[in-house]
């Protein structure tokens, strides 16, 4: 009994703070390698926790950097919701400890306000001392810690200094909570206060009392929170916008009350505890590298090299280690079928489970990648130049700049993409750069690319410089960035007229990269990525399997036939070796190679019967008919459904469909294949023309369940991955309409 | 010449000026963005970079807005 209340009484300790303090850098030195990275129930904001060693082990939770607790970004929604316990199963923190940048005291202390009203006891780490002083900057720690009425630390966790002290002070039993509000509210919002705060403690006794003052402020001035409480206390809800109808009609700015309230209380605060020696506003080294790498020339173009590097190490460097995980994949599914008897769990093992776990490990290497030089932008600060450099091309295009990394890491995978907005601050940028990142072409694309250009477009050269295939490639590319931009526009005209978007960022100071905590960043993102795609391009591999597994078909009389006579011939040839004596050996050599080539033949044939008469050959079919005025047979139609497990899955389902066995995209057999497959007139089922209007659909189209299964839990409804799926779908048949039948009208088919 | 002066957009300061924040012509949650960033009225700070971007010291943090943001915030000639 008692072990188990000491269990349930593991201290749970939150750190917060603005973005860029270190505070990450401080959650790392508090728990060492003892992390562990997860998700809030129901967003998939990253949910970061760790373990304090000592005589009571401690949990520390790492909160999203924020401005303050006034919900605007996913990420500030969560910070709040943790701190007030609003979340299921995520009790309230003991003890909040605010990382302050002590070189910008007043707007971190801001924050510090905010968590001051939750009535928890609170320990204010001042961080980056060092820099402080080498700003010239003198703060009077004690009197800021009796005018917070909170224990205030001086830190420089970077060089590891003063963490012992802040260690000593987190393990403290006798805190005691946040002394009551020091600063008002302007006096026409500050008597309708009290009222509120009865109204929410009849309503939710749940809410602690030194919680409520805070809690009906933020329902004061945030939309999301009044929303938040409509379902949980209706009747404080409908009380607060009662309050604020009367507040709107007296001109009462009741919104901007609590900025007011808090900067007034706290910028006399901060004058006298901090005294500057020098002047501020010197040029500092950042200021100096900025003058170069945000120059209006200069600045884009050391953008546009560091994205061909990205994108030089994604596509290329990666490749060796996908050729290693596909070739082993590959020998694993054989090693299973030796191993084990022939037969339908093996099948499913094999082409259900291996592969569809291959499907996901396959982009590992690029996906690391992608992440690792996100981690290093984003470490060495560069990440918020980048935003800030492209956001003026952005707002053309009715996006910001913050939209730009979430679009090119779109460019590896849309998920990684999607998850990369909800750092957004405003909801509708962010809605339209999740509608739009699918559209920029992801790496399970790019097999499907290689296949069809490699197979059906000339090889020559353009102006004797590029090859034509590699314009072709870069087409591709081009045309989904400019159909998302496009796309981007029309949401911003028609979707969310009339919304003006808006930028203002800090621009952290450049530092040296931290690579163990890049790498390890780097592992988590990564182990996220894996396991909430996995899940889904799994059970889709899986599915598809079955589908093209079942019903199960006796082969055509034809196929049986072929088999009979090849068992015939094999009796013969076996018989015949009884009379050969010293020659045995050599001449069954030579049977088993003749047989086995004959043998594979049939069995691939008899795939090909399999699957033309599975349900998935039966959905091509179906489908036929609408997808031949784009140029597309039963076979694609039915490679094209199979691909919305994931794009590249077309490959493997035109093997199977073609009775190819095991290929790759730069497969010769496959290419051949398809090259050499005519409709029962004669006519060739793949022209160039063909060719083009596949790879167009592919470049619009959304076949990827992974992607509106992530777009749903990031927008909280099926309604926009719906739209998601319609819009770009249907553009993708639109376009390969055109194509296919402009084409043929000029006669190129 | 007078010594009070009309608050002017923050783009009509040229780069190193110091200046007084007078009042923001935003929306709302815009405003607010701006006051948790440290940009706040009253509050004095320093021109950086003033083109087709706009970059301002605040403290010492380094905070960049949209030049359209600029143009809506009102701020007069700092008296040192």
């Amino acid at each position: 009994m008692a072990k188990t209340d000491v269990h349930s009484k593991l201290k749970r300790v939150a750190l917060i703070g603005n973005p860029n303090v270190g505070k990450t850098t401080v959650f790392n030195v508090l728990t060492g390698m003892r992390q562990k990275v997860g998700n809030y129930p129901g967003v998939t904001v990253e949910k970061k926790t760790g373990r304090m060693d000592g005589e009571v082990p401690i949990e520390i939770i790492d909160l999203p950097g924020s401005y303050s607790l006034s919900p605007k970004s996913l990420d500030e929604r969560i910070a709040y919701d943790v701190l007030s316990g609003h979340l299921a199963n995520e009790p309230r923190p003991d003890l909040v400890v605010c990382i302050v940048d002590a070189s910008n005291m007043e707007r971190n202390l801001y924050l510090v306000t905010q968590v001051l009203d939750l009535g928890i006891p609170v320990i204010v780490a001042l961080n980056m001392m060092d820099a402080a002083e080498e700003a010239g900057l003198s703060i009077d720690l004690s009197l800021l810690s009796e005018k917070l009425g909170v224990p205030v630390l001086p830190l420089t966790a970077s060089r590891n200094e003063g963490i012992g002290k802040l260690k000593y002070q987190i393990r403290r039993t006798d805190l005691s909570p946040a002394p009551e509000r020091m600063w008002t509210l302007m006096s026409a919002v500050e008597v309708e206060i009290p009222a509120l705060m009865q109204v929410l403690a009849d309503e939710a006794p749940k809410v602690p009392e030194r919680q409520r003052f805070i809690e009906v402020l933020q329902c004061l001035t945030s939309d999301t929170m009044l929303d938040y409480w409509t379902r949980w206390a209706p009747k404080f809800q409908k009380e607060v916008q009662l309050v604020r109808d009367r507040l709107l009609a007296n001109k009462v700015p009741y919104q901007q009350a609590e900025v007011i309230g808090r900067y007034g209380w706290l910028s006399p605060l901060v004058a006298q505890v901090v005294t500057r020696k020098k002047n501020i506003g010197d040029a500092s080294v950042s200021d100096r590298i900025d003058a170069v790498l945000t120059h209006r020339i200069f600045g884009p173009l050391f953008f546009a090299m560091i994205l061909l590097l990205i994108f030089q190490a994604v596509f290329s460097w990666a490749t060796p280690l996908m050729d290693i995980i596909e070739s082993s994949v590959i020998g694993l599914g054989g090693a299973i079928r030796t191993t084990f008897p022939a037969g339908m769990a093996t099948d499913l093992l094999v082409d259900g489970v291996v592969s569809g776990v291959g499907n996901v490990v396959v982009f590992l290497p690029q996906i690391l990648l992608l992440f690792f030089f996100l981690g290093l932008m984003e470490d060495t600060g560069y990440m918020a130049r980048s935003a800030f450099i492209m956001d003026r091309i952005m707002s053309r295009v009715g996006l910001g700049g913050g939209s730009v990394v979430p679009l090119l890491s779109s460019f590896a995978c849309a998920i990684p993409g999607i998850m990369a907005a909800r750092t957004l601050a405003n909801p509708k940028d962010r809605l339209i750069t999740i509608m739009v990142a699918p559209l920029m072409s992801c790496s399970a694309r790019l097999p499907v690319y290689t296949l069809f250009i490699a197979a059906f477009l000339p090889t020559g050269k353009v102006l004797g410089l590029i090859t034509f295939q590699g314009l072709a490639m870069f087409s591709m590319y081009l045309l989904g960035t400019v159909m998302a931009f496009v796309a981007s526009l029309v949401l911003k005209r028609i979707v969310f007229k009339g919304e003006s978007s808006f930028f203002a960022m800090e621009l952290p100071p450049y530092r040296m990269p931290r690579f163990k905590q890049i790498f390890w960043r780097m592992i988590d993102r990564s182990k996220a990525f894996v396991i909430r795609a996995g899940k889904i391009i799994f059970g889709m591999s899986i599915i598809l399997w079955g589908l093209a597994r079942f019903p199960i078909t006796d082969p055509s009389p034809e196929i049986a036939a072929l088999r009979i006579s090849a068992d015939q011939v094999f009796e013969q040839k076996v018989d015949s070796l009884s009379t050969l004596g010293v020659a045995y050996a050599a001449a069954s050599e030579q049977i088993g190679i003749e047989m086995a080539s004959k043998y594979r033949h049939i069995d691939a044939a008899e795939a090909g019967f399999q699957i033309e008469h599975s349900f998935i050959g039966k959905i091509g079919h179906t489908l036929e008919p609408v997808m031949r005025p784009l140029g597309f047979d039963w076979k694609l139609s039915a490679g094209i459904v199979s691909a919305f497990a994931a794009r590249e899955v077309i490959i493997s389902a035109l093997a199977t469909l073609y009775s190819v066995g095991d290929v790759g995209d730069d497969s010769p057999l496959l290419r051949e294949k398809l090259k050499a497959d005519t409709y029962p007139n004669g006519d060739p089922v793949y022209t160039p023309l063909v060719a083009v209007s596949l790879l167009v659909f592919f470049v619009l189209a959304l076949q990827c369940m992974s992607t509106l299964a992530i777009a749903k839990r990031e927008t909280n409804s099926w309604k926009w991955p719906a739209v998601m799926w319609l819009y770009m779908t249907g553009l993708a048949y639109l376009f390969s309409l055109v194509i296919y039948q402009g084409g043929m009208a000029l006669g190129w088919g | 010449m007078s010594p009070i002066h009309v608050p002017q957009p923050l783009t009509s300061f040229a780069a190193g000026v110091m200046v007084h924040l007078a009042f923001f012509a935003l929306g709302v949650p815009e405003a607010q963005r701006l006051r948790e960033l440290g940009v706040i009225e009253g509050n004095q700070i320093h021109v950086l970079k003033n083109g087709d971007t706009f970059v301002c010291c605040v403290e010492s943090s380094r905070i960049a807005l949209r030049r359209e943001v600029a143009m809506n915030v009102f701020a007069t000639p700092a008296v040192l």
